[in-house]
């Protein structure tokens, strides 16, 4: 190890002559083996001694000194040392420029953070609220008069109800209890100030509650979540399943449409049965609103549809074909006369066919808005469906489409809802499957007509049609039912087993049949019962009576009900039991008829019958609507898609063995 | 404040401004602030841009950096671009308590059930304090000292109940309490200062996605 040593001035290795004091210095003899002090340097004057670590005081150090005469010559040799030793220290000073560089300083300025901003303003206002209420007002104020003075003309007008809202206070307990529901903005709306419109809206329930709108009962959150989702639409469907309230919905949605000013003139299409329960279901939900019904001779329709200052009209689906030229009429600019601001459909898969007269009637309203109200919107096959999209967003669907693809589609348009996943308080819906054996007479019977209508069927070849099927299977069915030679009849030992527990606990049932003439014979065969009956050939004047006193006269137990005319728009909460005598071709169609009876209000558990016989066409049926199920899960649960869609042409013939040809195929 | 006397009766002639600031995906904070009328009607919407802090800002401001940049430069920016003037502004988080310096209406916050104030807070706050910055952490901002949380940066407050909200007012001027008791006082039936701010936090969530 070295050490560094830095000496300044005169050079200590300069050559000095040897002295007499020198040799008496040195007489001795010094060896040493530590290392002697190395001098290094340059030519030039000696700035640097690098020392051995031995030499230096503080390290141990080996010297060994002895003294002893030698009589030796000894020759000094001038090193000069002696003389280095003795000379005095010379210091001499110098300057070292240590501050060649200047300090720096880093100045850190903290800058407030750039802000940008985006504004939306929107125009509801104190002014556009005073014009809210101004015009809720003038929807009675502007009406009224002439509503008085067309009481003739079916305009229904009740004054609204004075007091407090009976349920403003529920609403409020709502809001409170956080279960809150916004008016989201649809898939179509893209402009962000349009979709923050929706979004910074209060809750529906604020709205409500704001707006003192009176109801008869507080609305299930559900069914705020059904106006929720139809308010801000311009093509909906509304296809909760039956019993669910879709009435009470599109009703209120309406309502607060009508209040924005969103919407001045609503047209409402219904079946015609169903007109006057629309009008009464409007009193109830909306009753400030009125209300005409679009009826009576030609002239009197032509200047209905001419009125512009009714905000709600109704009219029948029967009737739109014939008043086509009244809806579709055009001013001297071409412009359509009668417009609508919103077009809802009840029902409406009675526009599933999309090339009928009646689909073709209703596309050609001149509207802005269009929603649909069906708890079934696929009877058939996914065409039901693309038929009703054929009126609220013409070319959304196509016929091609796969199930899941239409339901991905579609899905910002529909809400469907089933009462098992919103009302848990519900009473339960029992399903019994009652399969019955024919009896010998019924069953001799069917087999021998079965054989000759096969036999028949066969020996027409190509020239059997489908419809040539479907006479066939309603001719097994109706033997299936009664025996037409005999009148055994397998269900009915059944039903009437059934209906005598029933009548003995005091309750009350609905009996379904597809065909009035088994209606009649059940009712023969129950007049012990005092039947009501309910079907196509019941006058229409009538039929609200009928439903009157079934529900309020206990001598009648027993309602016989046809498909095509109870199946839809009534609400007989008060039946505890349904029995399908006979089935129908769409479970669809089957569903609407057991909800009559299963729905909001219903007292208790709802069993339904559904009877079937063994080894019959009845059977082979039953699979073909099991398949029809599960097409339309398919489209609106996501699941899974299944083998087989829907009753095609080889499932009909198949029920009877027979595979379609080219020329049965074309026949049909 | 001055015109409160228009109020009286006229639950629509009221302005009420509410502003919360959000996480923003990508690091910083969105602004919104949205002007409602008194029956919650919309009558403005402002958001801002994310807004992200700068590390020199993160180490200067440490504890104090979130009163800072909510209440003294987000809300700000976005109550100046507002056209409509409120009687009161409602915010949502502590931190933009610190709007009370910057405005001459009253600043509240709304109080969430869960973190309702203890009485013991009341008036405590800390101008400056030594505390480690670290963005996510609240601790930074308010510390814990016998069982009183102690809120940095932020002017003192008055807790003042109306209806079930429980609002901290920022009491930079002594009768600031007194003045929202006055002007909240007569609506508090089913008033819900609280919802307000789920609209804001959809409509940040959809501008965000929109960019």
């Amino acid at each position: 190890m070295f050490w560094p040593w830095s000496l300044h001035g005169r050079s200590a290795r300069e050559p000095q002559a040897a002295s007499e004091e020198n040799r008496l210095d040195d007489r001795f003899l010094m060896t040493t083996r530590a290392s002697e002090p190395q001098i290094t340097g340059s030519d030039g004057p000696v700035n640097q001694i690098e020392i051995a670590e031995s030499w230096f005081p503080q390290s141990p150090c080996h010297w060994e000194v002895s003294s002893q005469q030698l009589d030796i010559a000894v020759q000094i040799f001038p090193t000069g040392w002696n003389r280095a030793i003795q000379r005095g220290f010379e210091i001499t000073t110098c300057s070292v420029d240590l501050g060649s560089k200047p300090f720096r300083v880093l100045s850190l300025q903290v800058v407030a953070p750039s802000i940008r901003v985006r504004s939306f303003f929107f125009a509801a206002n104190e002014d556009a609220a005073s014009e809210e209420k101004r015009q809720a007002r003038g929807i009675v104020a502007q009406v009224l008069p002439e509503a008085e003075s067309q009481q003739s003309n079916n305009v229904t007008q009740i004054t609204p109800r004075a007091g407090v809202n009976c349920c403003e206070e529920d609403l409020l307990r709502l809001i409170a209890s956080g279960r809150q529901h916004r008016i989201q903005p649809p898939a179509d709306v893209i402009k962000l100030e349009d979709r923050l419109q929706y979004l910074l809206q209060p809750s529906l329930e604020a709205i409500l509650a704001e707006r003192r709108l009176e109801f008869p009962f507080t609305p299930f959150p559900y069914q705020l979540e059904g106006i929720a989702f139809l308010f801000p639409r311009h093509a909906a469907i509304l296809a909760d399943e039956m019993g669910l309230g879709k009435t009470m919905q599109a009703i209120t949605a309406i309502r607060l449409l009508l209040r924005c000013g969103e919407v001045r003139r609503v047209l409402l299409v219904c079946p015609k049965p169903l007109v006057s329960n629309w009008r009464r279901e409007f009193e109830l939900w909306a009753p400030e609103i009125p209300v005409m019904t679009i009826e009576g001779d030609p002239q009197k329709r032509r200047w209905q549809w001419d009125l512009v200052d009714i905000p709600v009209k109704i009219a029948n689906y029967e009737l739109l074909p014939r008043d086509q030229e009244f809806f579709t009429a055009t001013d001297e600019t071409g412009q359509p006369k009668v417009t609508f601001d919103l077009v809802v459909l009840d029902e409406s898969q009675r526009i599933k066919n999309r090339h009928g007269i009646t689909s073709q009637a209703v596309r050609s309203i001149a509207r802005k808005r269009s929603w649909a109200l069906t708890g079934t919107p696929v009877e058939n096959s996914t065409e039901d469906l693309v038929g009703i999209f054929e009126f609220l967003s013409p070319g959304f669907l196509s016929p091609d489409m796969k199930p899941q693809k239409i339901g991905r589609t579609v899905a910002d348009y529909v809400l469907r809802r089933t009462k098992d996943r919103v009302l848990s308080d519900l009473p339960p819906k029992i399903l019994r499957d009652a399969e019955v054996e024919l009896t010998p007479e019924q069953r001799e019977t069917y087999d021998l007509a079965e054989r000759a209508g096969v036999l028949r069927l066969t020996q027409m070849e190509d020239a059997v049609t489908i419809q040539h099927v479907f006479e066939l299977v309603i001719r097994l069915k109706q033997i299936c039912n009664f025996d037409p030679a005999t009148g055994a009849s397998a269900k009915m030992e059944r039903l009437e087993a059934d209906l005598e527990e029933i009548a003995g606990s005091g309750r009350k049932a609905i009996i379904f049949s597809q065909w009035v003439a088994t209606l009649e014979e059940i009712g023969r065969r129950l007049a012990h019962y005092c039947p009501l009956y309910y079907h196509g050939r019941t006058p229409v004047r009538e039929r609200d009576h009928v439903i009157r006193q079934f529900r309020e006269n206990p001598e009648h137990r027993i309602l016989l009900m046809s498909y095509g005319a109870g199946s839809v728009g009534l609400n007989l909460q008060f039946v505890n039991y349904v029995f399908l005598f006979d089935r129908w071709w769409n479970p669809a169609v089957e569903d609407q008829a057991i909800n009559r009876a299963h729905r909001i209000g219903a007292a208790g558990p709802v069993i339904v019958t559904r009877f079937l016989t063994v080894d019959t066409i009845e059977q082979r049926i039953n699979m073909v609507l099991e398949q029809k199920r599960e097409l339309f899960e398919t489209i609106f649960s996501g699941a899974v898609e299944p083998k087989k869609l829907a009753l095609t042409q080889e499932e009909i013939f198949g029920l009877f063995d027979l595979r379609v040809t080219p020329s049965r195929a074309r026949a049909a | 404040m001055g015109e409160n006397h228009d109020l009286v009766g006229n639950r629509l002639a009221l302005r009420l401004g509410f502003f919360s600031v959000c996480p923003h995906a990508d690091g910083g904070f969105i602004g919104g602030y949205l002007i409602l009328n008194g029956v919650g009607r919309p009558l403005e919407f402002h958001c801002t841009t994310p807004v992200k802090p700068t590390r020199t800002q993160e180490i200067l401001y440490g504890a104090t950096l979130k009163p800072y940049l909510f209440g003294e430069q987000i809300a700000p920016a976005l109550i100046a671009k507002a056209k409509t003037a409120v009687h009161l502004v409602c915010v949502s988080q502590w931190e933009s308590l610190s709007l009370a310096s910057q405005i001459a209406e009253p600043v509240v916050l709304v109080c969430p059930e869960s973190q309702e104030p203890h009485p013991a807070e009341e008036g405590h706050s800390l101008v400056s304090a030594q505390f480690q910055f670290s963005p996510d952490d609240n601790i930074s901002f308010c510390r814990q000292r016998s069982g009183v949380i102690e809120r940095i940066g932020l002017p003192p407050w008055q807790t003042v109940w109306v209806g079930k909200n429980c609002l901290a007012v920022a009491a930079v001027r002594p009768e600031a309490p007194e003045e929202v008791k006055q002007l909240l006082g007569p609506w508090e039936t089913g008033l819900d200062l609280l919802e307000p701010f789920e609209r804001i936090q959809a409509a940040l969530e959809e501008t965000s996605r929109r960019g």
